[in-house]
């Protein structure tokens, strides 16, 4: 894994500083049922395709950021620091 | 016989400056600019290696590096392409996989009689039966086949460097297209950087009668408008990202392009016909390479056959070094039947073209001129057959990366080979593979028993996996494939192309021999003290100064002192630092005072336990929290995460490195801390878990009095940058208490005597609270919070599995991870054990089905392959009340 | 003392103590003949052997003493002359300081901004130096635009410009690796190590 990926802090930068918790999923909003607990935990869509993903900025500016990642080539089309209440990230 | 010419214009030698090395012992005389291969044919020797399996003479063949025919083992470092690699003084040459040496090999019998027992597959086969022998068979086999021998002992010799640049546009390959591309990038503003692999560029034209000129005046050109000529230089490979890695002397240099311009230009093919293995019979470019690059006569007598230009130009080279060529066949002209080839000796001695034989002593073969797309094919280029020409050219070339001249398919219209030339009449051997030793009857044999697709009959007959990688063998394999089973050559189509392009070693991918290492600022004084290091994850902490169980003693009798620093800590402040920590751990902190300490465990959102540590509130708005030693950058990442999502108003700071940690704990730490703080220590105004700032030994200083090694004691956390400072301060003062440093064993045993549990050690990443014995934690009366969910509905189902201590009645030390058996089965493990004097038994943890949760009930543990029972216990080994720790 | 006043080496209090402040570096730099001073309660490498010579290519200079200052929710700028602003995000920032100001340099900053954290003990400064500063970075860091946060040498850290070379940044209990890699870096370029009095004046401010 040698792509590049534009922090929207810091511009393109080798995939080796970052960290990923991977695709950008639903919390259920209240105490879910078992069954979509579990769902939540360890199911994913998987997709071979473009997906959204949280990514952190670990040994650079430290900014986590959303992603949109095409999981067949690892092209990175966007990345956009998420809203906040706070306004300015 | 010696076939050294006389001085020609552009030859690559130095007349002036002789070099000596040795080959197999004796000494061979070269020049400066000679190759150790060019040198020792320019002497006579044409047999360079022994093959693979058969243990064939063999000879040059490429004289590029491609094939494997001229591998040998170099200063004791093996598989060196003699061909290719610079002549060094004093150097000794030794050929490998012999028995015997490359001219006199004893394993030629292979050749004679193995056949019928070395078909493809043969290991299981004729090595199948009986199975108890294989560890003999496999000996055997292992010595009569190979490359060359590695030494074990091997060091890392020299310096190697990696280093990183960018450029626009990157051209791989400097013969004439690659160098004509890079000037015109130049000439249009980007900044160009080219790699070669000759010493200097060049690429085809350098092979050509009309002289080094035209390429230098291209390369010369090129450096007037900016291009950056890297050579001798190989590129590696193409990776994600146009990341190109180029071995450049003992540089690895990790180029980052815009746009990658494939020149590697074409592959030539040899042709397949009985006796082309003999030596003697060799590529085009091998003999124009041996002519003018070092003044070598390759034979006296040539016929040359080939399926495109490179005969004319051949001809042409050899007859300006004197060879007599005795026949010429243009396959684009004539397509014969049959082509045999006979040797004696394992030497070309005549060729028999349609039954017409010609005596030569060389034979300059080649077919179809294959692309060289690798590089393309990394980057993801599709690659199709091309009918017409016989060969396979990128088709879909992703964006990014470009093919120009023969790599792009650019080359004109060749012949169109027999995929075999034996016809039917001939029993000698014809090879596809000349590095693993496989012939067109191995190929057609594989196929018949049902080894049809090009991956697995690859994997089968090992074609194109030795050391040329499918460069000589790849084209030819696939249309012998095609021609025996019927099918279009772009039906079987291609196997992976996969990095490295060409052989680098691991000193060069390796680069600098360092290693990060995280170290505390007492490092120092921790040798000084006598103490043995060890590694936590990336950091060195001291194991033991000495006996461990001293140290323990120490601390329980007197006062120890223990460098903390590797802990990690973390300032979370702002408006909403109570509301955020409520809602990340299990714990409550709404209602903790200013200047109060609490243990806190974090959980993911599937209420498995990642991290512990105390929390210490020193203001309303501002906590000091602490993790485990591993665990600084995860948690950091792990509060910025939800907070990213959650919007609160926060800021997290890792202050880890910034300040050092001491602990430290005994019956007599008060005492000595009276000695170096300027606040009162007593019972009343410092109680257990307070958080209070102040000076220790001048050194401003927060301490936390908190009781992980389970006697009295106070962390103190304070600038890292005064370390050695203030642990020389207390170890000055402690003197008088006897105090002793302790380190990470003892401090194991200590916390063990308390049932403290070690995330990570005593939990995996299945734990929860409430199996792992800590229910307090959890305060499921306040609102949502991370891992609450998991809690409850852990708690509806019932608790499984508990973590309990427990004492054993034996002398022997189980192991960490060791079984526990219930009913013949494995229903648990011990997560921690350690012998304890002041419990005066073996203690530990371990995972127990609950029902074994009971104080005093008793499991089975196996420990060195026996049963032994223990006793269960929910209370701390040592001081249970927590007396020594509150006081 | 406030919240975080334990996080401020400058707070020492005047008693029978004299706390002195040391550099991870240290054991390498006295192996290299390092003559050592103390400065403002800071054991300072202030010359090597050799630093001219080395300062033709790529000198490399520990300068410990410098305060750093972690700045969230920035306002205004200091005022000071001799310290550096990096803005690292819109919302966080680092500032360099020379160790005589650091102290008037946070005061001032706590006014405006969100918070202020003395990080001056958790992150190590080395300063590169030279006309071949520039070649010699691209053999530790791919970073290639300045000021940049990423990696270097393998860990994270910070790269600033100076005058005639690089200010780096990193966690200082990296400093003895780190301090390795660059001389280790430096041999083929016929660099080493400077010390603190070697730095030609104007380079940092």
């Amino acid at each position: 894994m040698t792509f590049q990926v534009p922090c929207p802090n810091c511009g393109p930068r080798p995939v080796e500083e970052f960290t990923t918790t991977g695709e950008v999923r639903e919390r259920p909003v209240e105490s879910p049922s078992r069954r979509d607990l579990s769902h939540y935990i360890y199911f994913r869509r998987n997709a071979r395709g473009v997906q959204t993903e949280w990514w952190y900025h670990r040994f650079g500016c430290e900014l986590w950021f959303l992603a949109d990642r095409d999981t067949h080539d690892n092209r990175v089309l966007e990345t956009r620091l998420p809203t906040s209440s706070r306004g300015e990230w | 016989m010696v076939s050294r010419l006389r001085a020609r214009e552009d030859e690559r030698i130095d007349r002036g400056r002789p070099v000596t090395f040795t080959f197999d012992g004796t000494a061979v005389r070269g020049f400066e600019g000679d190759t150790f291969g060019s040198a020792m044919y320019a002497e006579g020797r044409r047999v360079f290696s022994r093959s693979f399996k058969y243990h064939r003479p063999r000879g040059l063949v490429c004289c590029a590096g491609q094939c494997a025919n001229c591998m040998a083992t170099v200063d004791g470092r093996p598989n060196v392409r003699l061909c290719v690699e610079p002549i060094r003084e004093g150097a000794d040459v030794n050929g490998q996989n012999v028995l015997g040496s490359v001219d006199r090999d004893f394993l030629s019998a292979v050749d004679r009689f193995a056949g019928p027992f070395t078909p493809p597959g043969f290991y299981y086969k004729t090595f199948i039966r009986p199975r108890r022998l294989w560890p003999l068979y496999e000996k055997l086999l292992r010595n009569a086949a190979g490359l060359g021998k590695l030494n074990p002992e091997a060091t890392r010799e020299g310096r190697f460097e990696k280093e990183h640049r960018s450029v626009d546009v990157l051209v791989v390959g400097g013969g004439s297209e690659g160098l004509q591309a890079a000037i015109e990038a130049a000439q249009a503003g980007s900044s160009v950087a080219l790699v070669d692999d000759g010493p200097e560029p060049g690429g085809a034209l350098l092979l050509t009668e009309s002289g080094d000129e035209p390429a230098r005046a291209l390369a010369n050109k090129a450096r007037e408008v900016g291009v950056e000529l890297l050579c001798p230089a190989r590129a590696v490979g193409v990776y994600e990202g146009n990341l190109v890695p180029i071995e450049y002397d003992n540089v690895l240099i990790r180029m980052r392009a815009t746009e990658i311009v494939v020149a590697a230009g074409v592959v030539e093919q040899p042709l397949v016909f009985p006796g082309n293995d003999l030596v003697g019979v060799m590529l085009p470019g091998a003999a124009s390479r041996l002519v003018r690059f070092w003044s070598i006569k390759p034979g006296e007598r040539a016929v040359v056959i080939t399926a495109d230009d490179s005969g004319a130009r051949a001809v042409e080279t050899l007859k300006a070094a004197g060879v007599r060529v005795a026949a010429t066949v243009d396959l684009r002209a004539t397509m014969p039947e049959t082509i045999v080839a006979s040797g004696k000796k394992g030497r070309v001695t005549g060729v028999s073209i349609d039954g017409d034989s010609v005596r030569c002593d060389l034979v300059v073969a080649s077919g179809s001129p294959q692309p060289a797309h690798a590089l393309l094919s990394h980057a993801g280029a599709r690659v199709d057959y091309d009918a017409g020409r016989g060969v396979f050219v990128p088709v879909e070339v992703p964006d990014g990366i470009r093919a120009v001249g023969g790599a792009a398919g650019d080359v004109g219209q060749p012949g169109l080979p027999r995929p075999s030339f034996g016809g039917s009449g001939s029993k000698a051997k014809e090879f596809v593979c000349i590095c693993e030793d496989q012939t067109t009857k191995d190929l057609r044999y594989a196929h018949a028993e049902g080894y049809d697709s090009i991956e697995l009959s690859k994997r089968y007959t090992t074609v194109t996996m030795g050391p040329c990688q499918g460069r000589l063998c790849h084209l030819n394999s696939v249309r012998l494939y095609a021609e025996t089973s019927g099918t279009d050559e772009s039906l079987i189509g291609t196997t992976t192309a996969r990095p490295p392009w060409s052989p680098v070693s691991l000193e060069v991918l390796a680069g600098r021999p360092h290693e990060p290492a995280r170290r505390t600022s007492m490092h120092d004084r921790h040798k000084k003290l006598g103490a043995t290091m060890m590694w936590t994850g990336e950091w060195r902490r001291p194991y033991a100064y000495g006996d461990p169980a001293a140290e323990v003693r120490g601390v329980h009798e007197a006062v120890g002192i223990i460098d903390v620093s590797t802990l990690g800590k973390i300032l979370v402040s702002g408006r909403d630092a109570a509301t955020f920590l409520e809602r990340i751990y299990p714990n409550r902190f709404g209602d903790m005072a200013s200047g109060r300490i609490r243990y806190g465990v974090l959980t993911s959102d599937a209420g498995r336990i990642t991290d512990d540590g105390t929390i210490a509130r020193l203001a309303d708005d501002t906590f000091y929290v602490t993790t485990t030693s591993t665990g600084a950058g995860a948690v950091v990442e792990w509060f910025e995460w939800w907070n990213a999502i959650w919007g609160y108003e926060l800021d997290v700071v890792n202050v880890t490195g910034s300040l050092a940690a001491i602990n430290v704990a005994g019956p007599d730490a008060r005492a000595l801390m009276e000695r170096l703080v300027d606040i009162p220590v007593d019972a009343d105004s410092f109680r257990y878990l307070d958080a209070r700032q102040g000076h220790v030994a001048g050194v401003p200083s927060l301490l936390l009095r908190i009781g992980f090694v389970g006697e009295l004691g106070y962390e103190i956390h304070f600038p890292s940058v005064q370390g050695e400072f203030l642990l020389d301060a207390l170890v000055t003062e402690g003197a008088d208490f006897g105090a002793v440093p302790f380190g990470l064993e003892s401090q194991r045993v200590l916390r063990l005597e308390k049932a403290h549990i070690l995330v990570g050690q005593d939990t995996d990443s299945e734990s929860n609270l409430l199996e792992a014995s800590m229910p307090w934690i959890l305060k499921l009366d306040k609102g949502d919070f991370v891992g609450r969910w998991s809690a409850e509905q852990v708690k509806a189902r019932g608790l499984e599995t508990r973590l309990v201590g427990f004492r054993l009645k034996t002398d022997d030390l189980p192991v960490e991870g060791g079984q526990i058996v219930g009913d013949g089965q494995p229903v648990g493990r011990i997560t921690s054990v350690r012998r304890s004097e002041a419990a005066d038994a073996i203690i530990g943890l371990a995972w127990v089905p609950a029902d074994k949760a009971v104080e005093g009930a008793s499991f089975e543990a196996r420990v060195d392959g026996e049963l032994i029972p223990a006793e269960v216990t929910l209370e701390p080994f040592y001081d249970p009340d927590g007396e020594r720790l509150r006081s | 003392m406030s919240t975080l006043a334990f996080l401020s080496t400058d707070a020492t209090a005047d008693s029978r103590w004299t706390p002195i402040a040391r550099s991870p570096m240290q054991r390498q730099q006295r192996e290299r003949g390092a003559r050592f001073e103390t400065r403002h309660g800071w054991e300072l490498a202030v010359a090597f052997p050799n630093e001219s010579e080395m300062l033709e290519s790529v000198g490399i200079a520990e300068l410990p003493q410098f305060g750093k200052l972690d700045v969230r929710g920035a306002g205004a700028r200091p005022s000071a002359t001799r310290c550096t602003w990096y803005q690292m995000t819109p919302q966080r920032a680092l500032c360099i300081t020379d160790a005589t100001i650091t102290r008037s340099v946070r005061a001032e900053l706590q006014e405006s901004a969100r918070q202020v954290v003395d990080v001056s003990s958790g992150l190590g400064s080395v300063a590169l130096i030279g006309p071949r500063a520039g070649e010699f970075l691209r053999r530790i860091t791919e970073l290639e635009s300045f000021p940049a946060s990423g990696v270097v040498c393998e860990v994270h850290g910070h790269v600033l410009t100076i005058n005639g070379g690089f200010l780096l940044l990193f966690p200082q209990e990296y400093g003895h690796y780190l301090y390795e890699v660059l001389l280790d870096a430096a041999v083929p370029f016929d660099g080493g190590p400077i010390g603190v009095d070697g730095v030609p004046r104007g380079t940092i401010w």
